[in-house]
């Protein structure tokens, strides 16, 4: 039994959830974050936290390494490459954003034409040395970055095939060191030995270049934490939802690019299980976006992409999440057609919805929750933060007038839209895999999710959703469970029709070998749980199927039972297989991890209720519905509630609508049954 | 199972709950795209991403779309409303899928396939899913059916007015024993027009299903009045650009079987919140596959009035969306392509020019709105034969980026896919794996991007070698004689090119050099050897405005970036930049 | 005010020609619009090109022959 600190830097708050294993309760805190210097808001929370003292595990997501990305915050990065093949990271894909927008302009990559240096050599397709990579070349790449001696430099270095055989990557390295031994070079068939050489150059450059950003919050947030706590080490939420040792994170910071959102969707997940579901979407609505989990069979999903940006594709193991820009300070307008639309443009926090009183003036989601009712004025993040009422309400009259509707009625659109385009987004997740949306339940947290989660639930035919204990937490509590954990990929090529096992036993045992030794270096264990796989697809088509391998060495009939595993597999996927069709083997996936064990919490909820009130809330524009406000401290005293109803509490508001009824669940999660569900 | 949300819900047509509605059809056509792009076998359309799926109503009128592929809204538009006009409506009875092709009778050309399911309530016919591809292989005289010198539709492919694949629910047997047979690849065909059904059945399915949430008479009604908002909308910001008649020609270098340049003019006329597009003018039809259908000068005018008067993409694609637009596109011309003639490259090569012809049109009046042209070629290569390691057939269709035109604001993008379509590179790590060819070099071309006040894009150029004993080859590339023009003063792009040097040699040959063909650029089944290299480079985008007024220190960094030459910045900006960087 | 007819030729399934617009161009898949345009009758695919032959074409490049192609 441990006691484990969680912590999420997010972009305007720093969280902190501290379980106590024990005990089986944890403690909170919430304070701004301090973009300038992230470890000040840190040091700032533990200050506020009863009990860092005991404290024996500390894992921290972050969002540092995504907004070095996004603001193009870096060094100058060195890319080194094949001769002739200088542009690749420049033409990218080809593909347009924007279809017949003239003026759209493509994303510049986060390296200058002008410090892409070729060299020669070169593997063919199987991974064989057909150039060799001589001196000359080597001594010359030497001179050149040599010349930028004295700047911030880092290096990335992407050769073709290098995931089939790294060595002339690491000749390059040499030579770069002997000319910049301060530099951190950054080599693809390290950071992500995947084919495809335009994303895996956009992934390794991305690694280049947010190693000194992460390197510095490493430093800082060490400090802090050595001077604070007794912890022996601590550790960074990586992109894969497994924590990391942070020195070990340092090594590849690519690994840190989608760590803030992996958190989310790892406590997500818990709160279904202990709800008792094993298919859900988790809806995690904050102030400029939404992100989207989805648990299946009781798990988070996994991808091998993510897109930081249109034109930033980052080729990591991630836990997969799908972000909207809609969020609570989303601005709502009208177009020359009449037409409402909802974001993406947000008022952000500064200046903030019109109800915050900070100049802005546009009608924002949160403008709308206010003044139908749900929001409470006096109540917005505990109290912490008063709203302007009249000032939301004006906004929305002026909305009102375009559409010729009513303030009231014009919130009721603005959220009718927000909430249709939430939905959407889950619907496309779901058909993409294949999934029947009314068969999920909805884990709703963030700010704003639980505001929203019975409207948006609606729309997808779902029966259930879930609110967990502290919902504007949700994302530190995930850090604070987290398993350490390691992935890795690997492309490995192989046909059915011509296949030659030993060679993908060989591979699958170095992979396996590599992640429980990358693990060892983050945790002390005997035995890590090992998982494997491997993508699949029939010869010619271009998306791949995982299909879960069999523990222990490859052989020729577990090769058998993988291709039939795979042919069972599109048949449920796509409604057909092609039995005696060519099977092409793409990537080879490993994952070594300690699962922690499962927790049980009494009562996760807040103390310190306040008595119900009543307010009228509008959920028809015709007229608003006297309403029974709870707080939900107070809730455990009840049997369960019908709707109408709203729920505070300081990070978060629920929303029953008129039939809805509400029950308590394990640990004080808030089970809500749509109104017409069995 | 007891699904909550399975009562009906109430929908006001209100602007609201129009668009609610709006977003729930094109989700709909978005997941029949989805559904498409995952379980088809030719890259063309799962990694190329050249088709598009849509919902149609009881007329035939677009009322949503998922598209991917620009160049087919023409075909999208037209094809089912005069299928039901030349067949009547009881042609389409529940369970029958209608395949179409032809060229003559309101499609793209012969590659690119409509299909279409009418989907019924009890008896009536309420609407039709539909989905329309480029499927990579249809027969005709060359591998991957895309004969740049074919005379005549018949050497392009099989030709199919609308027809059954199935009746009934049941396969036509007798028609896909004909298609199967006519293919070069007939599992592909099999795989692509399967995955094409899978789209229209999850359009019908999930139409039906949105009828049962909101009711289906007022989800018809709402269609009916989302076409109209559109049209209406369209139409008001037509109204705000200057009316008046601005016209512009261009001159196409050849057309893959006479040498000879030809030349396609366009009137544009802007009043009363319409824009027609009138084509007289242009050359009569050529004799090789530079023709386009009615359909494609269609879509080329609908994508310049977007580019124009809808760039972000706010109003709701439907029908209405093209009401505005009014085409005037003589038959028999090289914009309207009558039966026999060839027109696989019209939609390809001579599409991507009428866009830029009509934005130069549109520069007149609107020139703040506007970009220089584009490279405005595909760039198409096609190439196929045994490979030696697998001893299988293949066929490959491949084409390039370019560069994109100088605009009124900023310069033209690097590396970009055609004006007309959306789709994506194959990376050569995927692409060695397939074809016996090796990659020398992937690079952008420096000096290609129109001088400008905002340069034009560079186009790209690559080095193939062939690894084979022998590979057949085809190509359609243009603007190799007659560069992408600049607009207001800008320079034109650079040109592209088609190369090949021979093993052995050190030398560099066009085609028509080296195996005598008659275009250098549009040729068909020459046979390359092992050792071979194909050099080429696609062209780069106009340049916009005066060379002389971009600011030197844009020039300087041009140079330091390596997009423009020290001798190119001397000549075409008049900044001369020394040794050390510096610039006088 | 339109002053054309509509005319409905008998086509047989196995006649495989086609017929185009003489004012815009597009396919007359089955029936066509035929009006009287100055210099003989137009066969037109809509009421809708006899307005566009009288307010645009018309005006523009004068009545159409009809024994020659409109483009010139």
């Amino acid at each position: 039994m441990s006691v484990v600190l969680g912590i999420d830097t997010g972009g305007t708050f720093t969280d902190f959830v501290l379980v106590d294993e024990e005990r089986g309760a944890i403690t909170t805190a919430k304070v701004p974050s301090t973009p300038s210097d992230p470890a000040a808001a840190i040091a700032a929370g533990l200050a506020r936290l009863d009990g860092v003292e005991r404290v024996d595990r500390v894992v921290i997501g972050t969002t540092v390494a995504t907004n070095a990305v996004l603001e193009r915050r870096g060094p100058t990065i060195i890319y080194v490459t094949n001769r002739g093949f200088e542009d690749v990271p420049f033409i990218g894909r080809m593909d347009k954003a924007r279809i017949y927008d003239l003026h759209w302009q493509k994303p510049k990559p986060l390296v200058r034409r002008r410090h892409c240096f070729g060299i020669g050599g070169r593997l063919d397709s199987h991974g064989r040395e057909i150039v060799a990579l001589d001196s000359n070349d080597l001594e010359d790449l030497r001179r050149k970055a040599a010349a930028l001696a004295g700047d911030d430099v880092a290096v990335a270095v992407c050769c073709l095939f290098a995931y089939l055989d790294g060595r002339h990557e690491q000749r390059a390295a040499e030579a770069i060191r002997a000319a910049l031994p301060e530099a951190h070079v950054s080599l693809s068939h390290e950071v992500s030995p995947l084919w495809r050489e335009y994303e895996r150059a956009s992934t390794t450059i991305a690694d280049a270049f947010i190693k000194p950003v992460v390197s510095r919050y490493i430093q800082g947030v060490g400090r802090i934490i050595g001077d604070r706590l007794a912890a022996k080490q601590w550790n960074l939420l990586a992109s894969n939802g497994g924590y990391l040792r942070a020195e070990q994170a340092e090594r590849r910071p690519a690994q840190l690019l989608i760590s803030g959102l992996a958190g989310g969707v790892i406590g997500g997940r818990y709160y279904a299980e202990l709800a008792g579901t094993r298919r859900a979407f988790t809806l995690d609505i904050g102030g400029t976006s939404t992100d989207i989990g989805l648990i299946l069979e009781g798990g988070q999903q996994y991808a091998t992409e993510f897109d930081i940006d249109f034109g930033i594709p980052v080729t990591i193991p991630c836990v997969a999440v799908r972000t909207i820009g809609a969020g609570g300070g989303s601005i709502a307008w009208v177009d020359k057609g009449g037409l409402l639309h909802v974001g993406p443009q947000s008022a952000g926090a500064e200046p903030g919805p019109a109800a915050y009183g900070r100049g802005g003036s546009e009608s924002t989601v949160t403008d709308a929750n206010l003044i139908l009712g749900r929001l409470n004025p006096d109540f917005f993040l505990g109290g912490a933060m008063a709203l302007d009422l009249a000032a939301a309400r004006s906004s929305l009259a002026r909305l009102g007038e375009k559409l010729s509707l009513t303030a009231e009625a014009a919130a009721l659109a603005v959220l009718r839209t927000v909430d249709e385009n939430m939905a959407n987004a889950i619907r496309l997740i779901a058909v993409e895999r294949g999934l029947d949306t009314r068969e999920f339940a909805l884990i709703a947290f963030g700010g704003a999710g639980p505001l929203h989660a019975r409207a948006v639930a609606e729309r997808l035919g779902m029966a259930t959703v879930i609110v967990p204990p502290h919902p504007g937490l949700c994302s530190a509590f995930g850090a604070a469970i987290a398993d350490a954990r390691v992935d890795r990929v690997q492309t490995f090529f192989a046909d059915s029709t011509d296949v030659d096992v030993g060679a993908i036993a060989k591979t699958l045992k170095r992979l396996r070998e590599g992640a429980v030794a990358d693990l060892r270096l983050s945790i002390d264990v005997a035995n890590p749980e090992i998982r494997s796989s491997a993508d699949m697809r029939y010869s010619g088509q271009n998306y791949e199927l995982e299909v879960p391998l069999p523990e222990g060495d490859l052989d020729v009939a577990a090769w058998e039972k993988l291709i039939d595993g795979f042919a069972a597999a599109h048949e449920r996927q796509y409604g057909f297989a092609l039995p005696g069709e060519p099977v092409e083997l793409i990537n080879l996936r490993v994952t070594a991890l300690k699962p922690e064990p499962a927790r049980d919490f009494a009562d996760l909820s807040p103390g310190g209720g306040r008595p119900m009130t009543r307010r009228p809330v509008w959920f028809e524009a015709a007229a608003a519905t006297p309403c029974a406000i709870h707080h939900r401290a107070e809730l455990a005293a009840k049997d369960g509630l019908m709707g109408p109803a709203v729920i505070e509490e300081t990070d978060s508001t629920t929303v029953l609508h008129p039939g809805d009824r509400l029950r308590l669940g394990k640990a004080g999660l808030l089970h809500l049954t749509l109104e017409g569900s069995a | 199972m007891n699904v909550a949300g399975a009562a009906k819900q109430h929908l006001d047509l209100d602007a609201v709950g129009l668009h609610v509605l709006h977003n729930a059809l094109a989700n709909i056509a978005a997941e029949m795209a989805i559904v498409m792009m995952k379980t088809s076998y030719s890259t063309i359309f799962n990694e190329g991403l050249d088709f598009s799926t849509m919902l149609l109503d009881r007329e035939g009128n677009l009322i949503a779309e998922k598209n991917f592929a620009p160049s087919m809204m023409g075909a999208v538009n037209y094809t089912l409303r005069w299928t039901l006009e030349e067949l009547g409506e009881s042609f389409f009875k529940p369970g029958d899928i209608v395949v179409h092709n032809d060229p003559y009778r309101g499609n793209c050309h012969i590659p690119e396939h409509m299909l279409m399911k009418p989907i019924f309530r009890g008896e009536e016919l309420i609407g039709f899913s539909g989905a329309i591809g480029h499927l990579a292989e249809v027969g005709g005289k060359a591998p991957g059916s895309f004969a740049a010198d074919a005379t005549d539709v018949y050497q392009e492919g099989l030709r199919l007015p609308p027809v059954k694949l199935f009746e009934g629910g049941r396969y036509n047997e007798q028609l896909w024993r004909v298609i199967l047979a006519n293919h070069r690849t007939p599992r592909n065909s099999w795989g692509d027009l399967h995955a094409m059904i899978g789209a229209l059945n999850i359009g019908e399915r999930r139409l039906l299903e949105l009828g049962e949430r909101y009711d289906l008479d007022t989800v018809i009604k709402g269609a009916r009045s989302l076409i109209a908002y559109s049209e209406r909308r369209l139409a008001a910001e037509i109204s705000e650009l200057p009316e008046g008649s601005y016209a512009a020609s261009m001159m196409v270098e050849d057309d893959g079987v006479g040498i000879e340049p030809f030349g396609v003019k366009v009137k544009v006329v802007i009043r009363g919140g319409r824009v027609i597009a009138d084509f007289t003018g242009s050359s009569p039809q050529v004799r090789g596959p530079m023709n386009c259908t009615f359909v494609v000068a269609a879509a080329a005018l609908y994508n310049a009035i977007f580019c124009v008067a809808d760039p972000q993409g706010l109003i709701p694609r439907n029908a209405g969306c093209y009401r505005p637009a009014q085409v005037i596109a003589p038959p028999g011309s090289v914009v309207n392509v009558k039966h026999p003639g060839p027109s696989v490259g019209g939609n390809t090569d001579l599409q991507p020019k009428l866009i830029d012809l009509l934005l130069a049109a549109f520069s007149q009046a609107v020139p703040e709105r506007i970009a220089a042209s584009s490279g405005g070629s595909s760039s198409n290569l096609l190439f196929g034969g045994v490979h030696p390691e697998t001893g299988r057939y293949y066929s490959n269709y491949h084409f390039d980026g370019m560069g994109a035109g100088g605009t009124a604001l900023k310069d033209g993008n690097d590396g970009e896919v055609t004006r007309h379509s959306n789709c994506r590179n194959t990376p050569v790590e995927v692409f060695e794996h397939r074809y016996p060819l090796l990659t020398l070099g992937y690079g952008l071309t420096r000096d290609s991007g129109g001088a400008g006040q905002h340069r034009g894009g560079l186009g790209t150029e690559r080095t193939f070698r062939i690894t084979a004993p022998e590979i057949t080859f085809s190509a359609l590339f243009d603007r190799c004689k007659l560069a992408p023009p600049g607009l207001f003063g800008g320079l034109p792009g650079g040109r592209s090119a088609l190369l090949v040097k021979r093993a052995g040699t050190s030398e560099l040959q066009s085609f028509d050099q080296a195996f005598g063909v008659r275009s250098p650029t549009k040729f068909t089944n020459v046979v390359l050897h092992e050792g071979d290299e194909l050099h080429y480079r696609t062209p780069g985008g106009g340049g916009f405005g005066d060379p002389l007024q971009r600011a030197p220190a844009l020039v300087r960094e041009d140079v330091a970036e390596g997009y423009v030459s020290r001798n190119a910045a001397q000549r075409d900006y008049g900044v001369t930049i020394d040794d050390a960087g510096a610039s006088k | 005010m339109r002053q054309g007819r509509w005319i409905e030729p008998v086509r047989r399934w196995n006649d495989t020609t086609v017929s185009y617009c003489q004012v815009c161009g597009r396919l007359i898949p089955r029936r066509s619009w035929v009006f009287e345009g100055g210099k003989g009758e137009v066969t037109a695919c809509s009421p809708d090109c006899e307005d566009l032959y009288e307010d645009y074409l018309k005006p523009t490049y004068g009545a159409m022959d009809r024994n020659a192609d409109h483009q010139g």
